[in-house]
């Protein structure tokens, strides 16, 4: 995975120091991610490290590891404003001893009722926060509430996390979808993700990538029907005209703004 | 850094190598298998001794099993294990 990482057609390449190694592990999982970093050229993606949360032992020397690697971002899991800023203390330190060219963001994974109910001000923790992502299984764990496949139990987080990204200008990245072999319910699911406000998701198996970016790249009928309002609107504003008709529909600025960010998703998934 | 006990590092997964190393008195002995010795052998046997040398290791012996590792994979592992043997 590290090395096909490049070519499976994420947005963004997670690599994992937390719950995916063994506690015996953890010396030679950031060792070998350090290094797959420094040599691995991620050209057609973005690298984020997801490092162990402030109540183990290990963060710390993650990041002594890690960032000096300069991925693009880091994954801070158990997200608190406490772990945000401790983290970032250290980071900044790290970063101007070796001279970083770039500073780090940071992808906050809310996974407790209390980082849901906290949202606003983590949210706000950072300049380097760039993203909410719920861990829904975590946050369901936490809940102590079973997960279905239907999910109602999780709307509450999504909504409150997908509103709060947007209100502080950050992406909002759902949860992986956890049943591998339900193709249906993975685009059916993404779907309604998308339509109450995410961004992005979490895909957990590279199998996932291809539908949920299917799902959240505007279709080519959208791109066109965009192009061609913001054409109407341009002609519009020449003529000094506020607010206008287009196909039968007043168009005002909120719809021109929906139409501009139909484009720039095209454009940053390279369909435009 | 000196090697004070035997360790062990890696996996005979795909893409990876296992990687064993012991103390040692005679510099560096080094034996290394990988289905593609002939092709990269030299090269592999390379970035081991020159991993070594930066972590100033003068002496262990270190058997590496090779399942098709990139060099940086083979790097991590014998850092990974010298730190482990060094502890």
């Amino acid at each position: 995975m590290l090395t096909t990482g490049d070519v499976l057609g994420a947005d963004v390449l997670i690599l994992d120091l937390e719950d995916a190694v063994a506690l015996s592990e953890k010396d030679a999982a950031r060792i070998l991610v350090r290094e797959a970093l420094h040599s691995v050229p991620f050209t057609h993606v973005e690298t984020a490290v997801r490092i162990n949360p402030l109540d183990s032992p290990y963060w710390q020397e993650d990041l002594a590891e890690i960032v000096p690697a300069q991925p693009d971002a880091l994954v801070i899991p158990k997200a608190s404003v406490e772990a945000v800023q401790q983290m970032e203390k250290v980071i900044e330190q790290i970063e101007k001893e070796k001279g970083a060219e770039k500073k780090v963001r940071f992808l906050l994974l809310i996974e407790s009722a209390r980082s849901l109910l906290d949202l606003p001000r983590i949210a706000a923790s950072s300049e380097r926060n760039a993203a909410l992502l719920l861990g829904a299984e975590d946050y369901s764990a936490d809940m102590g509430i079973e997960r279905t496949p239907f999910g109602k139990e999780i709307e509450y987080a999504r909504f409150t996390l997908a509103t709060t990204a947007r209100a502080y200008g950050l992406d909002a990245i759902d949860t992986p979808y956890t049943d591998m072999e339900d193709r249906a319910g993975l685009e059916k699911d993404t779907r309604f993700a998308k339509s109450i406000g995410f961004t992005g998701r979490l895909c957990i198996h590279p199998a996932h990538i291809d539908p949920v970016t299917k799902v959240f790249n505007p279709t080519k009928e959208a791109i066109e029907e965009a192009i061609a309002l913001l054409e109407a609107a341009e002609k519009a504003r020449q003529e000094g005209i506020g607010v206008f008709s287009y196909k039968g529909k007043m168009v005002d600025l909120p719809v021109i703004h929906r139409a501009k960010s139909v484009l720039d998703t095209a454009k940053s998934g390279g369909l435009l | 850094m000196s090697i004070a006990k035997p360790a062990i590092c890696g996996s005979l997964q795909s893409n990876d190598c296992f990687v064993r190393i012991y103390p040692a008195e005679t510099g560096i002995e080094l034996e290394l298998s990988s289905p593609v010795y002939k092709q990269f052998g030299k090269h592999m046997e390379n970035v081991v001794r020159d991993t070594l040398k930066q972590m100033q290791v003068a002496n262990c012996r270190i058997v590496i099993e090779d399942k098709g590792a990139l060099d940086y994979t083979i790097r991590s592992r014998v850092e990974t294990v010298v730190k482990r043997a060094h502890e």
